[in-house]
């Protein structure tokens, strides 16, 4: 099986600041990494080859920077890596972003079988280039990918994907490549790649396509697909928790949190006549101090 | 005329100051404290020397966090009693200075 | 083992030791493999920061100056002694400190670090970041690489240069530093707040590319032994104190606290005013002066900047990145005489005690030694500035009162707090600690 992965180098969420009373975002404090989604894209790529064989191109569109996203996937396990660029792409919208993207994905001999994108960017957050991606390409595609498991029927691969919906709610699909897969930043933990990989991803040379040369490839005439009103932080209303344990991992301590911390919530059922449900009514309030 | 350093001094909460800080976060904490030493430690250093304000004494216990740690190493050398085990967390995560 | 996790000199930590020390050694054609743990060089870095002495730089990058991310050049400095609703201070500036390569810059970490690492890169050195050092590696006796926490992550080379900061784990490791005690290690936790340009130069009276450095003592720390620092910047100004772990855990105080105080005293609340945090940073500094300086070498084995507590901080010196500067290409030097000999053993490296020993670097601790718990002494950090301050108020107080002369006003001042006896041995002990 062949895979590609769309990566981008984004500001990470953790570095972006936005002052409380102006709004204003401050760029120059943003830490440019690989996207987290995008990650999580390459992981579920690399897994999968893993299990089926095959191999990984990694591709992203972006400046000289944007090097470093590719090195991450290197380092990670990516076969190939190929960088897009063109000094006009700083104006691209993501509708032109993903027909370069289809562009290049054409100019090679087949498509590959499965295409992984991130549902979206921390900055923009837009989530359109990957779905716009599928369109070019005429692949069908599944998006906000957040469970993925690979098996086989009749020989050939079959995906089970779980994928998510508004509210809490969960599709569950079964697929077959070709096809494009967008994928939320919850899907999996991306690898911390070993040393020697790291340091031959430190010193690769990576190529760069100047998107305008692949044929078939012109900017697309995009509406104005966003306009931005405001920007500021979410400021949620502040809400009493108990003290979760300190020696337990955040995820384990978020877990307490929600649950309502380490005493758990008690029901005790109380039998008999009227009088003395009444009685023990009012001892249980007295003694809890409701009254 | 009037003096002003005797005015309180009006205290700025440590988490708006760490809200500024950038963290990538790891799962797993790179400080670890045997709260069993804490015991009937009422010195406590580390409550007070951590910059970060990390620790705390809730209801007599020792809490304390890792995430928002500024990785400065100051509250293993105020321990008298060496019941915090302090290391780097893994390579690139953790604080990230970025205008100081 | 594979070439590529061969080297010949590995260097922990991207500082200014680490960095001059790999930028020196590529040059000379080495391999040079350089491992930081931040996601870039001065991630996990903190300073003032005032950058004395950057002419050190010159030898191996000339006109450095015109390239590098320098915020200010220094002209003027400022000693203030700090009382409760008082200051007195020692305003000095020159224009002879104007001309490059400069007596002294202020830097913002981060930007500085990743600069002076890229020349290290552009020389041919192999920058690891975001890769923490876990231990050494020995044969024997001998250090032969080193552990990285990665999978598959060790490195080879016949010497190693632990550049790894001030909680110096490696040295440690190696049985040359020994466990800090919280008397002699200081905390400096800081803020850079951002002002215009504009006015930067009209509060802290600067032109251009002027800047200031400020430094405080007396009620900038309270009850808690230390000081203060105000740096201006090209858009920012950076205030912090230094505080002494030991006096910090005694006293109760937190850090964060006693910069809220200092930002908010009547002398420098004014200017601070309108300035916008943009971030709050700590680092422990190694202030035990030459009491704390570890053995340097091991085979195999070379200790810089602040992991070798190269720290100068005697009240009016405030240096470290000029040490870590010299003692990285003293270092550097090191490696390279013991690559030509082939030896890296404990004799082999012993030119790099040396070179700092005929350098400032050793020559300046030694000679200050005394400093450190001079400037710890408890009435010079809380009696004195207080004490100073009122002298002079006495001495500038108008109330249509005959005058006495300025000694006995200033003596009786004095001497309500101090006894003369105690007045003149801290005198002594200030001229045994600095001037003579």
């Amino acid at each position: 099986m062949r895979f590609a992965v769309c990566l981008k180098q984004a500001p990470d969420s953790s570095s972006v600041y936005v002052d409380p009373i102006s709004g204003e975002v401050d760029t120059e404090r943003f830490v440019q990494t690989l996207n987290a989604a995008d990650a999580c894209a390459l992981e579920a790529a690399l897994r999968l080859k893993e299990q089926l064989g095959g191999s990984v191109f990694a591709l992203t569109l972006g400046p000289d920077e944007s090097e470093e996203a590719l090195r991450v996937a290197l380092a990670m396990g990516a076969d190939t890596v190929e960088r897009i660029w063109h000094p006009s792409a700083v104006n691209w919208g993501p509708m032109t972003i993903a027909a370069a993207l289809a562009a290049r994905l054409r100019a090679d001999s087949a498509l590959p079988d499965l295409i992984f994108c991130g549902e979206q960017s921390s900055d923009w957050a837009s989530g359109t280039v990957g779905p716009a991606l599928a369109v070019y390409l005429g692949l069908p595609q599944i998006t906000g990918v957040i469970g993925l498991k690979a098996g086989q029927e009749a020989g050939r691969p079959v995906l089970q994907v779980t994928r998510r919906l508004e509210r809490g709610y969960r599709e569950r699909l079964l697929a077959e490549p070709p096809l494009l897969l967008t994928v939320h930043e919850t899907l999996n933990e991306p690898r911390y790649p070993s040393l020697p990989a790291h340091l031959a991803a430190l010193q690769a040379r990576i190529a760069v396509c100047d998107p305008l040369s692949l044929p078939g490839f012109a900017a697309v005439q995009e509406a104005e697909e966003t306009t931005v009103v405001e920007v500021r932080t979410p400021r949620p209303r502040p809400h009493r928790i108990p003290i979760p344990d300190s020696q337990l991992s955040p995820f384990e301590r978020i877990g307490e949190i929600i649950t309502g911390g380490t005493a758990r919530r008690q029901a005790r059922l109380v039998e008999g006549s009227p009088e003395e449900l009444a009685r023990e009514l009012v001892r249980f309030l007295k003694e809890r101090g409701f009254v | 005329m009037q003096s002003i350093a005797s005015e309180p001094v009006a205290m700025q909460p440590i988490e708006e100051r760490l809200e500024l800080v950038r963290f990538k976060v790891d799962k797993t904490p790179h400080i670890r404290v045997n709260t069993a030493a804490c015991q009937g430690c009422d010195l406590t250093p580390c409550v007070y020397v951590c910059p970060a304000g990390l620790f705390e004494i809730l209801g007599g216990e020792m809490h304390f966090s890792y995430e928002h740690c500024l990785e400065c190493g100051t509250c293993y050398v105020a321990c008298e009693r060496k019941a915090i085990e302090w290391d780097y967390p893994r390579g690139g995560w953790g604080v990230s200075f970025r205008a100081s | 083992m594979h070439a590529q996790q061969q080297f010949d000199v590995i260097v922990v930590g991207a500082g200014p030791a680490g960095s001059s020390a790999a930028l020196r050694l590529a040059r000379a054609g080495l391999r040079v493999a350089l491992i930081e743990r931040g996601e870039y060089p001065g991630a996990k870095n903190v300073s003032g920061a005032v950058f004395y002495a950057p002419g050190l730089l010159a030898e191996l990058l000339p006109s450095f100056w015109e390239d590098a991310p320098f915020e200010r050049y220094i002209t003027r400095r400022v000693l203030t002694f700090l009382g409760k609703d008082a200051a007195l201070s020692l305003d000095f500036r020159t224009r002879h400190f104007a001309t490059p390569p400069y007596n002294g810059v202020t830097l913002l970490r981060p930007k500085f670090d990743r600069w002076l690492a890229s020349k290290a890169v552009e020389a041919g050195a192999l920058l690891i970041t975001s890769t923490v050092v876990d231990d050494l590696l020995y044969e024997g006796e001998r250090v032969i690489g080193v552990q990285c926490r990665r999978e598959a992550g060790a490195l080879y080379a016949p010497v190693v240069i632990a550049a790894d900061g001030a909680n110096s784990f490696l040295a440690k490791k190696a049985g040359l530093q020994r466990e800090f005690s919280p008397e002699e290690m200081s905390l400096g936790v800081k803020e850079v707040l951002r002002l215009s340009a504009r006015t930067i130069e009209e509060r802290f009276n600067l032109t251009g590319d002027e800047g200031m450095a400020s430094e405080y003592v007396g009620e900038a720390t309270g009850p808690v032994k230390g000081g203060a620092f105000l740096y201006t910047n090209r858009e920012t100004l950076s205030l912090g104190i230094i505080v002494q772990i030991a006096s910090l855990a005694r006293q109760r105080v937190k850090p964060y606290e006693l910069l809220d105080r200092f930002k908010q005293h009547p002398s420098v609340a004014p200017l601070v005013r309108d300035g916008v945090t943009l971030e709050y940073s700590a680092h422990m500094i190694p202030e035990g002066g030459w009491q704390l300086v570890p053995r340097l070498v091991r085979s195999g084995l070379l200790v810089a900047g602040d992991a070798a507590a190269l720290v100068f901080a005697t009240g009016i010196f405030l240096e470290g990145m000029n040490f870590a500067v010299a003692s990285g290409l003293a270092a550097a030097e090191t490696v390279l005489e013991a690559h030509q000999k082939g030896d890296f053993s404990a004799t082999g490296l012993a030119g790099y005690q040396k070179r700092l020993e005929q350098s400032f670097v050793l020559q300046d601790l030694r000679r200050f030694r005394l400093t450190p718990a001079f400037v710890n002494n408890e009435r010079l950090q809380n009696l004195y500035p207080e004490l100073f301050c009122e002298a002079a108020e006495q001495v500038f107080r108008s109330e249509g009162k005959p005058r006495k002369k300025l000694g006995p006003t200033i003596l009786t001042t004095l001497r309500r707090k101090v006894s003369l006896w105690t007045l003149l041995r801290d005198g002594w002990q200030a001229g045994r600690a600095l001037f003579f």
